[in-house]
């Protein structure tokens, strides 16, 4: 504790006090768990963890650090974005143009013009164009 | 509505026609067995006679597009 500056005194006495807010509903909710307040904790929120104690370890989750918020990091990223859009996404055999009916694990479901159901291995895909 | 791994899809669709392509290929025919690894289509394109099986790694397709019927 001696080098902290005046900020990370400020965030530590925040975060403690953040603790102590778990730990009250904690009891609150289990009658057995008796006195189990921790100087070490850490929190975990969706696409955001703080790690408590002598270090602190900051890290933005889900885009990546340092990047722009809203920036997609992976191509399933895009297709995410695009669903029931026209596209046009390119493998390495053609060039397959329909409207994104559905984006899973690794595939994409395309539905062409024709009609016809295109199903295309995410893996293969160059690049994707919103037509 | 879709199975989430795509050789489980194409396992659903056991039966359909098919055009199956890999990166220099495009093989029509009729999709006849699937494994995690390994898609077998029936060529029917080749005409009459013996109808060629044909072993796809599922790795390698690029698509597989089920067209309409006529």
């Amino acid at each position: 504790m001696a080098n902290l500056t005046d900020r990370q005194r400020n965030l530590l006495n925040l975060l403690n006090q953040m603790s102590q807010n778990l730990v009250t509903a904690n009891s609150a909710n289990d009658t057995n768990s008796g006195s189990s307040l921790s100087h070490n904790f850490s929190l975990n929120l969706p696409g955001f963890s703080l790690g408590g104690g002598q270090n602190l370890n900051l890290s933005l989750g889900k885009w990546g650090g340092g990047g722009t918020p809203g920036t997609p990091t992976t191509i399933r990223e895009v297709l995410l974005s695009l669903v029931n859009e026209q596209v046009q996404v390119t493998t390495p055999f053609d060039t397959i143009s329909g409207t994104l009916l559905s984006v899973q694990d690794d595939y994409i479901i395309i539905i062409e013009a024709s009609g016809a159901q295109v199903l295309v291995q995410i893996e293969k895909i160059e690049f994707v164009s919103n037509t | 509505m879709f199975a989430a791994k795509f050789s489980t899809e194409l396992a659903n669709r056991i039966g359909s026609t098919v055009e199956v392509a890999t990166d220099n290929n495009l093989i029509e025919g009729i999709l006849s067995t699937v494994t995690a690894d390994l898609a077998l289509v029936i060529d029917v394109s080749s005409g009459y006679g013996d109808n060629v099986k044909l072993y796809i790694s599922v790795d390698a397709i690029n698509f597989v597009r089920f067209p309409v019927a006529a």
